[in-house]
């Protein structure tokens, strides 16, 4: 049998785990209101960070605008729940559904545009939603929409679905990560034009990234908006999309712990803004803006793109022992 | 004709690089493309695999036209290619790296896994499986490319100037690679290459490539003494054969 050899990032992560796991216990059950809905904020930075670094993580297209299919799905269900009288399910699908359509118009942009052209195309649509929203009656302008009573859920319920949202959203971008899908995108990342070569439809993988990452992002806006239960098209703004890549960011792009960690420290703002005085409050977002300053100056690659996070490389040069073997023959 | 090159003119910014190029071989064989820096053999190169725009003229493989096609359909009819600048996908393992070949045919991650440890143990980069491409050296990632390109399972190869950047223990050794590829996996090879001697001891058919236009093809030997390639390449009488 093989046997498996535990190592000092093993007993890092063990103990990690064990602490976050006491201590997403601890709040829904000794936590004040207030720390549920910092737990629950978190856990929609966690997924959302998910969808992002499959997108721009993963597959390499930077998404500055992903709010766009975050707000789709908050407005798929609040207009479903609120104007067509329907259930959360068909919220959620209706969301999931108009995401699809958005999603495909920029994977097909995005496939034929590259790089920073891309870029400009998902900003242009995402403006014109967020315009759209604060615009149109049926979404209630810039006063927005409340959803009927009906539907209000406790904190602890929507702490636990919140929860759930997380670790599903985790989960799906490991099995993605390590599926055929995954390898695709990482290559296509990393060289389009050798992964072309090699028999890669990019435009096709391109196309499969931005659908699958909206569709995580929907599932995170109609959960939002359930939770919320009123929102207004600041769904779209553009804070909401910093603070997605910033949790990727700050917690390491790619890696598929890096939202966890990021999302934690980002929505930490939320405590410091807490704990100063009102007339000074809004001088969090200077702190929240200078720690990512000093993240990217002094470790841009984020907190789990550190060497001890890192899985250990194999030792080329022992091996390499075998080459000098096959010179000499 | 196994692959075949119509009148092929590529332009770029109204100059041709390729001006009418013929080039036409059997299946089974191994096919140098020579010529001086500059004289268009790699930019004939990307357009035989997609990569460059075909002006004029027409390009055959197995009969079946496919001038312009994208890079991802011509590979999954059977060609593929190593570039001269060594490619990789920095960030990720030489088995990962390889599997991204094999996926052109085999959408089972298991058996893509199994096609691509074959081409790495084909390439002898056996117990290097895990190691990031990026910390792997010079030689071995064109190993490491050639196997990828390979789990393509290709009926054509094209290597682009495989032995650039190697010391001559390496390109001796990397030499008995190509030879396994044609002899052992029966894969036709159209090999682009500044080291003549490696052209002239490997290949069945040589084309020569002068300002964009083929000046002589032939066997090695009927290339090497024609004087028009010696002119063109050596800029004067000597042997091209010594090269």
């Amino acid at each position: 049998m093989r046997s498996v050899k535990w190592t000092k990032r093993n007993s890092i992560y063990l103990a990690v785990l064990l602490a976050l796991a006491a201590f997403l216990i601890y709040l829904p059950i000794g936590g004040s209101r207030r720390n549920i809905n910092i737990g629950i904020l978190v856990f929609i930075y966690i997924a959302l960070g998910q969808s992002w670094n499959l997108l721009s993580g993963m597959s390499g297209l930077f998404s500055i605008a992903h709010a766009l299919f975050y707000g789709i799905g908050a407005y798929g269900m609040s207009l479903m729940l609120a104007r067509a009288g329907s259930n959360p399910l068909v919220g959620l699908l209706v969301g999931i559904g108009a995401n699809l359509l958005v999603a495909l118009i920029v994977g097909m942009v995005g496939s034929k545009l590259s790089g920073l052209y891309f870029t400009m195309a998902l900003i242009g649509i995402h403006s014109i939603f967020y315009t759209l929203a604060g615009q149109l009656t049926i979404t209630g302008g810039w006063l927005g929409i409340s959803l009927p009573r009906e539907w209000q859920l406790t904190r602890k319920e929507l702490y636990i679905i919140a929860l759930a949202i997380a670790v599903f959203m985790t989960v799906l971008f490991q099995v993605i990560r390590s599926s055929r899908i995954g390898t695709m995108f990482v290559a296509l990342k990393e060289n389009p034009q050798l992964a072309a070569s090699l028999g890669s439809d990019i435009r096709k993988w391109r196309i499969l990234a931005v659908l699958i990452s909206a569709t995580m992002a929907s599932v995170v806006g109609s959960f939002y908006a359930i939770y919320m239960m009123a929102h207004n098209a600041e769904v779209f703004n553009g804070t909401v999309s910093l603070r997605i890549m910033m949790v990727c960011m700050v917690g390491g792009v790619g890696h598929i712990f890096g939202p966890w960690v990021g999302s934690a420290l980002i929505i930490m703002d939320e405590y410091i803004r807490g704990a100063m005085p009102t007339e000074f409050a809004s001088l969090s977002v200077v702190i929240y803006a200078l720690v990512l300053i000093v993240m990217a100056l002094l470790r841009p690659q984020g907190i789990m793109g550190s060497k001890i996070f890192q899985p250990k490389e194999v030792d080329v040069r022992a091996i390499e022992n075998l080459d000098a073997r096959e010179k000499t023959e | 004709m196994f692959l075949k090159a119509e009148n092929v003119t590529i332009t770029f910014g109204g100059v041709n690089a390729n001006q009418n190029v013929n080039v036409s071989f059997e299946k089974g064989q191994i096919v140098g493309l020579i010529g001086p820096n500059g004289a268009g053999k790699s930019t004939f190169f990307k357009a035989v695999i997609g990569f460059n725009r075909v002006a004029s003229g027409h390009i055959y493989f197995k009969d079946e036209e496919i001038t312009n096609q994208e890079p991802y359909k011509i590979c999954r009819k059977g060609i593929s290619t190593t570039f001269q600048k060594a490619q990789a996908f920095p960030d990720m393992t030489l088995e990962e790296s390889v599997r991204v070949g094999a996926y052109c045919r085999i959408k089972n991650k298991k058996e893509a896994m199994a096609k691509a440890q074959e081409m790495i143990n084909f390439v002898g980069l056996t117990g290097k499986e895990k190691a990031k491409i990026s910390k792997l050296n010079m030689y071995d990632r064109k190993k490491a490319e050639l196997a990828a390109a390979l789990a393509t399972q290709p009926e054509l190869l094209l290597l682009d100037e495989l032995f650039a950047g190697l010391v001559p223990s390496e390109v001796e050794l990397i030499l008995k690679y190509v030879k396994k590829v044609s002899e052992e996996l029966g894969i036709t090879l159209l090999i682009v290459e500044h080291v003549l001697r490696v052209v002239m001891s490997l290949c069945d058919q040589v084309f020569v490539l002068e300002n964009g236009q083929i000046i002589a093809s032939g066997s090695p030997e009927e290339v090497a003494n024609n004087p028009e390639v010696i002119r063109a390449y050596l800029g004067g009488d000597s042997n091209v054969a010594a090269g």
